[in-house]
Order: C-alpha cells, then sequence, then structure tokens
C-alpha cells in the first residue's frame, strides 16, 4: 500500500453518525456467533459430552479425550496416532517442497519470457483451477489403482503436489511481475547469466511471497479430505482429517474424541492462518484472479 | 538477440499476423472434422441399430424353426407360438411362415405346404417375391437332402426390397433326420441406415489435406492467435470421441460380420454405413494424427530456437500434464462409457437430460441442479451482504476494538472447512445438539434437524456454509474500502454528497473491482461445496439436499456408476466455465492473461 | 576505454520501425548525449548498444569488434538505469561488487576497486547500507558506483537523473560530469532534458521518431540547427519560427512578406532565396523598435515576468498575408505556435499592446524544414 493516506485513518465514507455503540450492536453478536461453534468444541474436548447445554463453558477440565486422541492405537499395538501425525506431515511436507521448486520456476518462466505457448500454458493452469475434482478423482482413483499407490502416502502427495501447481504458479508469477525487470538487465549487464540472476537476485527478492506461498500449499495439503478419504482404505496409511471423520462415522459417533482431535489438528493451521492471513488474500485476489 | 537475453522476444507477436490464414483453416477443418464425427456417430447408431434388429430376428426364426421341428406333428402348438412370437415382435417382423417338405414328386418338384402368419401390409409383389424365395429355398434343401449333403448354412438371410429381409432356418424333425422343412420370418424394414454419401471415395484425399492441415496448424497452433488455438482445442475435442467411436465401429464390423455366415447376402445397407463410417473415421484419425504430430513438431521447433523457458515451465507444465489434464480428458471420455467401460456415445448425457422429465429416475440431475443454483444463490447473497455489512462497519471511523473484532470474525475462514462441517453437525445434533438446546429455552420442541425434514437439513447446510464462508467476503470489502483514498470522500463532500450519494458513487463502483472476482471465486467454491453438504446433511433426507458435485461422488463411490458421475462433472465444468465467462465478459472483473 | 560505431543501426518491433539507419560514431573517451522528446527511438538505442534488445540490421562496433551477436556480459559495458536498479536484498557494498563476482575477481582486488569507487562518489560511509535506506541521490552515486568498479570500456546511462528532483538533478549533474573528466572515459547519455544535454555533451545527438537529426556540438546545435525540429527543440524558450514568400531584387536584396512581417535582407551568398521559406528567430534576438524599423508586428497576449527578464507571448499581425506555400505539416505546426520575445525587465508592455520588433541571427529553412545553410552568416 501507498503511502497516501487510504480510509483507515480518517475514513469518511460512514459518516460517525448515530451513537458511538451502535456498531458494537451489530459487531457483538456477530463475533460471539462465529466464536461460540469453536467455544464448544473446546468444551466437548475438555468436558465430553455432559448432556443437552447451552453453554460453552467446561464444566470440569479433564485430558481424558486429548490422551485418548494422542494414545490412539490398532489392534496390533501400532500407535496409530503417531503414524497418521506423521502421514499428513510427510505428504502436507513433501507436497510443498515439490509443489513450491516446480511452481517458482514455472512462475518465472512464465513472468519474464514470451515464447509459443506461453498464453495456452497460462490458461491452462487457470482452467484447473475450475475443474471438478470429482471428474479428475475418477481417473486418478483407476490410476493409483493400476499403479498400486492407492492406499499409500506417495500417491496423495503425487495427487496434492500436481493440484497446487497451479494456484501457487499463479501467484508466484504475480509476484514476479513486480519486480522490476532493470534488476535482472543490470545484473545481465554484470555479466550474470540467466540462472545467477534467478537464484541470487530473484529466488532471494522472493523469499517472503515463496515462504507464504509454500505455507498456503502446506495448510491446504494438511486440510485436504476428500481425496484422502476416498483414495485412503487402511488405518495405518490415513491422514488425521480422515482419521477425524471417523470419529463421527456414522455406526460409532464419540463427539469429545472428536473435538480433542480437531483442535490439535486444527491449532496449529488456525496460527498459520492467522500469521498469513493478510498475505493470503493479496495473493488470491491479485495472484490467483487478475494476475 | 541472444537467445536468454531477459527482454522478451517479440516475435509471436508478429507471427500472429502471419498465421492468422492457417488459424482460419484450422478452424474450418475443426468443423469438418466434427461434421464427420457427428456423422460417423450418426452411422453408428444406425449400423448398431441394423445389427441388433437383425440378431432379434435371427433369434426368432430360429425359435420358429426349432418350434416347426418339435411340434409339426401338433400343428395347434406351432401355432399358438407362431402367433404369440409375431404379437410380441410386431414391430419388427411381418410375418412368419413354415414350408413343410411334403415329400418329392417324380418330377423333383417340391410339394410341401405352406403355413404363414401375419404378413400384412405387405404388397402383392413382395409376397410373391417370398414366395419364390421360398421356392428356391426349398428346392435347395430337397436338392441336398437327395445328394446325403449338409446344407452349407445354416441360416440365410435375403433382402426382398426396401430393407425387408427374409430369414430362413431349415429344420428338422430329429437329430436324425434330414432336412425337413424350412421356417422363415419376414423381417419388416428397419430404419434406413445412413448411407454413405457417394463421394466416400474422397475420403483418403480429404483425410491426406485434413492431415497436412493439422500438421500446419499444429506446428503453428502455439504461435497462432486465439482462433487458431480454439480450432486446435475443437478439433480434440470432438474428434476423440469420434475416434473412439471409429473404434467401436471396427468391432461393431467385425460383430455384424462374425454373426453372417460368410456365403450370405450381406446386409447391404449397414456394410454400406460401415464403409461410409470408416471413411469418416480415417479423416478424423487423420486430422487428430496430423494435429499432434503437428503441435509436436511445433513445441520441439520453438524448444530448439529458444529452449530456456521451456526449462523453466516443462518440469510443471509435464506434471500438471500427467496428474491433472490427462485424468480430466479421461474422465471427459469416461462420461462417454457404460458401467462396464464400452463406449456408449452420449447416452449418459441423454440419461441425465431424460431425468429431467422423469421423477423417478435414479439420477435427479434437473431437482439437484436447481437445488445446487438455490443454494449457490442463497449463500453468496449471505456471504455478500454479511461480509460487506460488516466491512462497512469495521470501517467507521474511530471504532474501538476494530482488530479484536477482525481477528474474531474471520475465525470461521481459519477453521479447516472439513472440522467446520463436522462442528455444526454436532450443533445440530438433535438430542444434545446445543442449537435443539437454544431453541428449547426458548420453548421450541426439539427439531430433528437432520431427520426426514428436507428444510430443516437444507438449513443447517446453510448455515454451516453462511457461517464458514461470509470472512472471506468480508476480509476482501475490508481491504477494498480502505484502499479508496479518503480525499475522495473528502472532495465528495465538497462537492455536496450525502452519506448515501458517497457510498452510491464512490465506495460501490471502487469495491466492484475487488468484490467482482471475489464473488466469482466464491460462488465456485459454494457451488462446489462438498464437505459441508456430505458431512452436514449427506444430502439426506433421500438426495432431497444434494448438490451436483455430491450427487456425482454419490453416483461414483455408491452406485459406482463412474461414465454417469463423469457426465455430472463435465456438466458441472461446463456451467462453471461458462458462468465465469459471462460474468467475465459482463464486468470485465478480472484481467486479461497480456498484462 | 574504447570507442563505440553505430553503422546503419535499425530496429522494428513487429510493424513499427523504431530506429530508421542510424549512423553515430562516439569517440575513445567522450560523451555523447542522446536526447530527443519521449518515444524517439533514444533508449531504444542505448538498449541495442547494451545488448538488451536485437539489432534488426546494421552493424554495432566497441573498439574493433563487431558485438551485434555478443551478449551483453561479453561487451564490456556498464549501465546505469533511471530507476537505479539497485538489489533490494544486497547492501550498497554488496551491489557494487556484485558484477565482479560474478566474473571471479579476487576479493582482495574487488574490495580495493569498491573502496576507492566509493571514494570517489563519496559513499564510504555508506558501504553496509541497504538501498532501502539511502536517500535518492546517494542510490543514484550507488548505481553510478557499480558502473566505475566494473572499468568498463563504455559506460550508458539511461536518463539517470529523471527521478530526482530538481535541485538534486543540477548537483548530480555536475557530479556526472566530474566524473567524466576524472575517468576519462566513454559515456553514452540518453535524456529528454535538454539542458542536461546541453551541459554535459562533448557532441548531442538529436533524435525524433528514429531517425537522427543532427549531431555535434552542443554550441553548432544551438547555432546551426539542421532542421526546424532541431531549432524548436533545442533552447529554451524555443525559437520563433514564421512563414514567407521572399523575392529577390538585383542588388541581392530580399525582401520577406508574411502575417505581420516586412523584412528585407542582404544575403550574401551567390544563389537567390527561395521565394517559399521558412524564417526562424530565437527570442533574444528580437528588440523593440520604432513602427518604421520594424520587420515584425506582434499583438501581445500573455507576459511572463521572471525577474531578470520577460517573456511576451503573442501573434503576428497585420501586413500582407503572403507565404501561403506548403510546408511540411510538422514544420506548419511548429510556425502555429505563439510567437515569443525575450526583452529586458523594464518595458512597460501591456496584454492587447502591438509591438514593433527587429530580428537578428535569422535562421533560414525550406519548405521541408531543413536549413538553408548557404545563407548562414
Amino acid at each position: 500500500m501507498s503511502g497516501k493516506k487510504t480510509g483507515t485513518d480518517r475514513n469518511p465514507s460512514q459518516q460517525g453518525s448515530g451513537p458511538s455503540w451502535l456498531p458494537h450492536l451489530f459487531l457483538v453478536p456477530f463475533s460471539v456467533a462465529t466464536l461460540y461453534p469453536v467455544l464448544y468444541v473446546v468444551k466437548l474436548a475438555l468436558s465430553g459430552n455432559d448432556g443437552a447445554s447451552a453453554s460453552p463453558i467446561p464444566t470440569s477440565i479433564s485430558m481424558d479425550a486429548f490422551a485418548t486422541v494422542v494414545g490412539n492405537t490398532d489392534s496390533h499395538g501400532n500407535w496409530l496416532f503417531g503414524q497418521q501425525l506423521l502421514n499428513s506431515l510427510v505428504i502436507a511436507g513433501l507436497t510443498t517442497v515439490v509443489g513450491i521448486v516446480l511452481a517458482c520456476t514455472a512462475a518465472y518462466g512464465f513472468a519474464r519470457f514470451e515464447f509459443p505457448g506461453r498464453r495456452v500454458g497460462l490458461l491452462g493452469f487457470l482452467a484447473t483451477q475450475m475443474f471438478p475434482g470429482i471428474l479428475t478423482m475418477i481417473p486418478l482413483y483407476v490410476l493409483m489403482q493400476k499403479l498400486g499407490l492407492l492406499d499409500s502416502i506417495a500417491g496423495l502427495t503425487l495427487v496434492y503436489a500436481t493440484t497446487s501447481i497451479p494456484f501457487c504458479t499463479w501467484t508466484l508469477k504475480g509476484y514476479f511481475d513486480t519486480l522490476p525487470r532493470e534488476l535482472e538487465e543490470s545484473a545481465y549487464i554484470d555479466g550474470a547469466s540467466r540462472l545467477t540472476i534467478f537464484t541470487r537476485i530473484i529466488l532471494p527478492l522472493s523469499a517472503p511471497a515463496i515462504a507464504v506461498t509454500a505455507l498456503f500449499s502446506f495448510m491446504s495439503a494438511w486440510n485436504e479430505f476428500v481425496l484422502a478419504y476416498t483414495f485412503l482404505s487402511s488405518e495405518q496409511a490415513f491422514t488425521l482429517p480422515v482419521q477425524i471423520r471417523n470419529y463421527v462415522g456414522d455406526k460409532d459417533v464419540q463427539w469429545s474424541l472428536f473435538a480433542a482431535s480437531s483442535l490439535l489438528v486444527s491449532l496449529p493451521v488456525m496460527a498459520l492462518f492467522y500469521a498469513l492471513e493478510k498475505h493470503l488474500v493479496g495473493g488470491l485476489t491479485a495472484g490467483g484472479v487478475k494476475g | 538477440m541472444s537467445s536468454d537475453s531477459p527482454t522478451p522476444a517479440s516475435a509471436p507477436q508478429a507471427m500472429r499476423g502471419r498465421f492468422a490464414v492457417e488459424a482460419v483453416v484450422a478452424a474450418l477443418a475443426a468443423v469438418c472434422v466434427v461434421w464427420l464425427g457427428n456423422w460417423g456417430y450418426a452411422s453408428l447408431q444406425s449400423t448398431r441399430e441394423v445389427g441388433h434388429r437383425a440378431q432379434r430376428a435371427v433369434a426368432i426364426a430360429d425359435a420358429v424353426a426349432s418350434s416347426a421341428g418339435r411340434d409339426l406333428v401338433k400343428p395347434g402348438a406351432l401355432d399358438t407360438e407362431a402367433k404369440r412370437l409375431l404379437a410380441l415382435h410386431k414391430p419388427l417382423i411381418a410375418g412368419i411362415f413354415v414350408t413343410e417338405q411334403g415329400g418329392v414328386d417324380e418330377f423333383g418338384i417340391a410339394r410341401g405346404a405352406r403355413i404363414k402368419w401375419g404378413e400384412h401390409g405387405l404388397s402383392a409383389a413382395t409376397k410373391q417375391a417370398i414366395v419364390n424365395q421360398e421356392k428356391g429355398l426349398i428346392a435347395a434343401a430337397e436338392q441336398a437332402m437327395r445328394a446325403k449333403k449338409r446344407l452349407s448354412w445354416s441360416r440365410l438371410i435375403t433382402g426382398i426390397d426396401q430393407g425387408q429381409a427374409l430369414i430362413a432356418v431349415p429344420y428338422r424333425k430329429s437329430a436324425a433326420s434330414a432336412v425337413s422343412g424350412v421356417a422363415g420370418v419376414i423381417v419388416r424394414a428397419t430404419p434406413a441406415p445412413a448411407r454413405s454419401p457417394d463421394w466416400v471415395w474422397l475420403a483418403p484425399l480429404l483425410a491426406a489435406l485434413l492431415t497436412f492441415v493439422a500438421l500446419m496448424a499444429g506446428l503453428h497452433v502455439m504461435a497462432a492467435g486465439t482462433i487458431g488455438q480454439l480450432g486446435a482445442a475443437a478439433m480434440v475435442i470432438f474428434a476423440a470421441p469420434a475416434l473412439i467411436s471409429a473404434a467401436e465401429g471396427g468391432v461393431q464390423i467385425l460383430a455384424a460380420d462374425h454373426l453372417m455366415p460368410h456365403d450370405a447376402p450381406p446386409v447391404n445397407a449397414a456394410l454400406a454405413a460401415a464403409e461410409g463410417w470408416l471413411a469418416g473415421s480415417l479423416c478424423v484419425l487423420a486430422a487428430v494424427l496430423g494435429g499432434i504430430l503437428g503441435f509436436c513438431a511445433g513445441l520441439l521447433r520453438a524448444i530448439r530456437r529458444d529452449p530456456t523457458p521451456y526449462a523453466y515451465v516443462g518440469p510443471a507444465m509435464a506434471a500438471t500434464g500427467v496428474l491433472i489434464f490427462v485424468p480430466f480428458f479421461v474422465g471427459v471420455g469416461l462420461s462417454f462409457t457404460a458401467v462396464d467401460g464400452t463406449f456408449i456415445g452420449i447416452d449418459n448425457y441423454v440419461e441425465v437430460i431424460r431425468s429431467l422429465a422423469d421423477p423417478n429416475s435414479a439420477t435427479q440431475f434437473g431437482r439437484t441442479l436447481v437445488h445446487t443454483i438455490i443454494w449457490t444463490v442463497l449463500n453468496v447473497t449471505a456471504h455478500v451482504t454479511i461480509g460487506l455489512g460488516l466491512a462497512l462497519i469495521l470501517n467507521r471511523p474511530n471504532l474501538r476494538g476494530r482488530k479484536l473484532y477482525r481477528l474474531l470474525l474471520i475465525v470461521p475462514w481459519a477453521v479447516p472447512n472439513y472440522i467446520t462441517a463436522l462442528i455444526w453437525k454436532w450443533m445440530f445434533n438433535t438430542q444434545y445438539g446445543p442449537v435443539n438446546v437454544m431453541l428449547g429455552m426458548l420453548g421450541v420442541d426439539t427439531v430433528d434437524w437432520l431427520g426426514e425434514s428436507m428444510l430443516t437439513n437444507f438449513l443447517a447446510n446453510l448455515v454451516t456454509n453462511i457461517w464458514l464462508g461470509f470472512p472471506f467476503m468480508m476480509v476482501i470489502s475490508l481491504g477494498a474500502l480502505q484502499s479508496i483514498p479518503a480525499d475522495l470522500y473528502e472532495a465528495a463532500s465538497i462537492d455536496g454528497a450525502s452519506g448515501w450519494q458517497k457510498f452510491k458513487h464512490i465506495t460501490v463502483p471502487l469495491l466492484k473491482p475487488a468484490l467482482f472476482p471475489a464473488i466469482i471465486l466464491g460462488t465456485i467454491w459454494t457451488f462446489n461445496a462438498f464437505n459441508v453438504i456430505y458431512l452436514v446433511s449427506g444430502g439426506g433426507p433421500d438426495h432431497q439436499t444434494e448438490i451436483l458435485i455430491t450427487e456425482a461422488y454419490y453416483l461414483f463411490t455408491v452406485l459406482r456408476r463412474m461414465g454417469l458421475a463423469a457426465a455430472y462433472s463435465v456438466l458441472i465444468f461446463v456451467l462453471l466455465m461458462a458462468y465465469t465467462l459471462i460474468t467475465n465478459k459482463l464486468t470485465s472483473a478480472t484481467e486479461a492473461v497480456d498484462e | 576505454m574504447a570507442s563505440v560505431t553505430l553503422a546503419g543501426i535499425n530496429k522494428r518491433f513487429d510493424d513499427v520501425h523504431v530506429v530508421h539507419d542510424l549512423d553515430l560514431a562516439v569517440d575513445d573517451g567522450e560523451l555523447v548525449v542522446l536526447v530527443g522528446p519521449s518515444g524517439c527511438g533514444k533508449s531504444t538505442t542505448l538498449r541495442m548498444v547494451a545488448g538488451l534488445e536485437g539489432i534488426t540490421s546494421g552493424e554495432l562496433r566497441i573498439g574493433d569488434r563487431v558485438v551485434n551477436d555478443l551478449s551483453p556480459r561479453d561487451r564490456d559495458i556498464a549501465m546505469v538505469f533511471q530507476s537505479y536498479a539497485l538489489y533490494p536484498h544486497m547492501t550498497v557494498y554488496e551491489n557494487m561488487a556484485f558484477g565482479l563476482r560474478i566474473r571471479k575477481m579476487a576479493a582482495s582486488e574487488i574490495d580495493s576497486r569498491v573502496q576507492e569507487a566509493a571514494k570517489l562518489l563519496g559513499l564510504s560511509d555508506l558501504l553496509q547500507r541497504r538501498p532501502k535506506a539511502l536517500s535518492g541521490g546517494q542510490r543514484q552515486r550507488v548505481a553510478m558506483g557499480r558502473a566505475v568498479v566494473r572499468e568498463p570500456a563504455v559506460f550508458l546511462f539511461d536518463e539517470p537523473l529523471s527521478n530526482l528532483d530538481a535541485k538534486l538533478r543540477v548537483a548530480m549533474r555536475l557530479e556526472v560530469a566530474r566524473l567524466h573528466k576524472r575517468l576519462g572515459a566513454t559515456i553514452m547519455y540518453v535524456t529528454h532534458d535538454q539542458v542536461e544535454a546541453m551541459t554535459l555533451a562533448d557532441r548531442i545527438a538529436v533524435m525524433s521518431l528514429g531517425v537522427l537529426q543532427q549531431c555535434a556540438s552542443p554550441d553548432e546545435v544551438y547555432r546551426r540547427p539542421t532542421n526546424t525540429f532541431v531549432a524548436t527543440f533545442i533552447g529554451s524558450p524555443a525559437m520563433n519560427l514564421f512563414p514567407v514568400t521572399s523575392t529577390t531584387a538585383a542588388d541581392g536584396q530580399v525582401t520577406m512578406v508574411g502575417r505581420g512581417i516586412q523584412m528585407t535582407w542582404t544575403s550574401g551568398a551567390e544563389q537567390a532565396m527561395p521565394g517559399e521559406l521558412t524564417v526562424g528567430v530565437r527570442p533574444q534576438d528580437l528588440q523593440v523598435v520604432a513602427e518604421s524599423d520594424a520587420d515584425l508586428h506582434l499583438r501581445v497576449d500573455v507576459l511572463e515576468p521572471l525577474g531578470a527578464e520577460t517573456f511576451v507571448y503573442g501573434a503576428l499581425e497585420g501586413g500582407a498575408d503572403g507565404a501561403t506555400g506548403q510546408r511540411d505539416a510538422a514544420t506548419q505546426e511548429r510556425c502555429a505556435s505563439p510567437f515569443i520575445v525575450r526583452l529586458p525587465p523594464d518595458q512597460s508592455v501591456r496584454s492587447g499592446d502591438l509591438l514593433h520588433l527587429k530580428l537578428a541571427l535569422p535562421h533560414f529553412f525550406d519548405t521541408q524544414g531543413e536549413r538553408l545553410s548557404q545563407f548562414d552568416d
């Protein structure tokens, strides 16, 4: 944002008409509404399902649900929670690394070169964002089945990483486009090769944008549910979202376990989200849509 | 200029003009291919229909023959059977006859009795032709019998006129006995198969031409303008199903061949159609191959001229190509297949469209589409209204606690949305759910939210999705509001604008560029809000709150109807694509790729 | 150090012909300023020399080497950009050392060069700062320092002072001049500011619409502009142009008549003046005289008193309406702009007055706007 004065400081778009408590009349109920379900989950996790009650305040504090969730083991005594946490971490981590490496180079290519196929490629990447997941899911299911990757981390990583590429590419391209060309021309005249320019000028300059994109891609892999739910069938291979869903499965509903595991899984990504939220909006509107 | 200069070469722009002609030719070729493909498809359908009818007619003739062999002693039984068959297959067969060998007289002339059923609506000439045929058949049978040779045919099919055919089957009274007579059915005129046009012989020529054009178009497709690319894309999209039809057609022809004995007179019309059909397929195949070859050659040429950009873009393109685009096109291909994977053309789409008129159909595309649209409109409206409203309040000057409010209000966005959906499933729990508990405090009876009522299920979904969706709109609106320079409002105040006028003439127009893309994005998300529907109401009761994407998932995972599910997905994609393009055109909200 | 020679250089972007048959030779150690209005092709020319743009046709030599197909790193040049193009993630020191490190120069050599350049430009105290922490002028100096440490054969400056405010621009102009003197470097310098061009250049190359109009010393360009474009582009306020019809008498006396003009001129040349021509006169070469002695009559419109002098704007008025002959469109347009006279400050002239003026040092151009140099004094 430029240095010119903006609406934040003194924006008379809405004249400060009406009493000063008026806005709070709207804001407080909405804030309560957004907070209430989340608080209730905390209560469920700490106090369990203690019968019908509208109060989101824990009636008792017990870590039993957390202990059960974390100590979850299968019939052979394998530590399922550990395995599933590892699955989620490995899948999200690999997805991020693979996706970002490929997206960085591609974004640079799209941002700085004019070549036959550029338009097609960019529009193609944009179009992928509109592909209904189910359509690609069906053939991917068959493909993974053929390759024997159906119930495995590798298969899911492969799928996540590729699906994250188009979004990351657009976001990063949007950022690269804002870097002045003169920087590269100057380095070029100074005798740097294309690769040197990319690694020593562009990448260091884009570190913040790359970090944000990477974390975003980590978050989406960490939170993905449908594909994991469809592709994974053995508890050993589950990611945490699938396990959470299973706590509130059709036969056996354990709300307190659901609540405890949800908190464990979502608190870290919620923290990440709050840290990145400002950049995320910029990326979505500038990089994702506008180009 | 050296290849890795930072300044983009301007060659493609220059090429654009030069290849305009090729682009137009490519588009024309695409039209040709589409037309050929359609014609080929129609031919296939009628070929298949002919074959199908022939198969059934043969089966009927066999039935009559075996009946005649068994029941000749009891003519009454044969009579009943023949009448039953005739009534059952009235549209297919015009008549049934059985000619019994009555022994051969000293002059060698068959004196067989002839029993016939039906034969209504046949001209005298046709009837005469049939009788003549019968005589010939009997004579041939007699001759074979006398010579103690086996007949060289077990069934005989002859055309009579205008597609009416006679199927004759010789029968024996017992396994040991020689031919006792001939049973036959007169097949009614079949629907005229699409005849191959007289210019079939031009097909190879056309194929060669198309190959050349496609090759050229492919070569330059990446440099040619949008028209060329669209032409090429159309070529691929339309040619692919046609190509599948081509393979299918080959199989069909083989099957027909297998069905008919080699020396039998061919079902001419069907073969003619198949012939034209092959010609059409040849053209399509040529065009596709040419296009692919040309595209590869063009790509290679571009890479050889300047490999640097491709080195950067290549890996990501290859990965998305293999794991997104190929599955996508395979998915599109799947939508043309049946449960067992055989190609059935657009039958899945036909089924989808038929379900619009049939309330008992397994799929409820029409109902679900309407529901999805209502769902999307309600949600997006609510998101924008709440989001924008809150943003306007948060943007008030001197508001205390703005940062805290903002922090609290975006909580729903921060929670992973499958967890949100499950939380709300809990909230709406009949027994313990806080919603019911609170309603109970207000004196309202327990509501079985996720039970048998469509309305309560829908409301539960709606509340969940509104809850998780408004923060995005709020954040976007707030960002846009804050980027509006304050001096615009000052200038408007000096010009004498009222608060409402300022909102209308400054805030709204300046919000638009940020809000429209967000609305498009929000619409796409809501249209495909799988997690909410699947995890909250599960589409229930009885699929009434299903949206298209969850219904497709249901078709895929539960009914295992991949083809139909794929057809659904293709329709979703087309709808969303059309929506985006139209909205974009109308608002110009998003900029083109070219900066 | 080396010379730069452009021979028949052309540049086309698609259908747009940006630079036409450009011939220009920059001598060893010379500072040539490329000047012209925006879009005249001067920056493109510089970028072609740098190797950032391809050359459509023609030959470019640096020293004795033809460098058309060499990449910039092999051309032994350094460039200073309008936006400075400092690497934001590197300190001043690293910025200046980058080009040398890329070339794998020994660390000690790099250090001595950077320190020396920093001293030359007064940057010694700023070496550990990031560009963000520098003022505009300091950034400009770092950009120059980055070029200096490379010790290139040719320095290229692309509007290096355009982003500075007026006061700083004057200071940095002097800095560039000093640098040129100290290093004795070959410099090609692009600007749209004619004052910069006049003050810095050994020679000025004036470009318009992709064509080199004139390349000569500042003095020559000012005194003998080759055509009406150069005449009006160089010098501020611009030279006045007006169309006249001339008749040459037997004794060599030429009478020129046009709107508001009635003057005679004694030509030293052998040939007769053409019947239709365009006359140019700089605002300071006019003085107010009695009506009977006057060559021109000006109806005053606006006055601009500047203290030391007063500029008078107006239109020529009265007299016979001659000079109906066809002139090229550009000259026609230049003739139509307001007529300007520079007067001493104490004149009591008011808007609406009719001024009677006598001119000195006229410039004569033909109907195509080309200088009739045979009639120069």
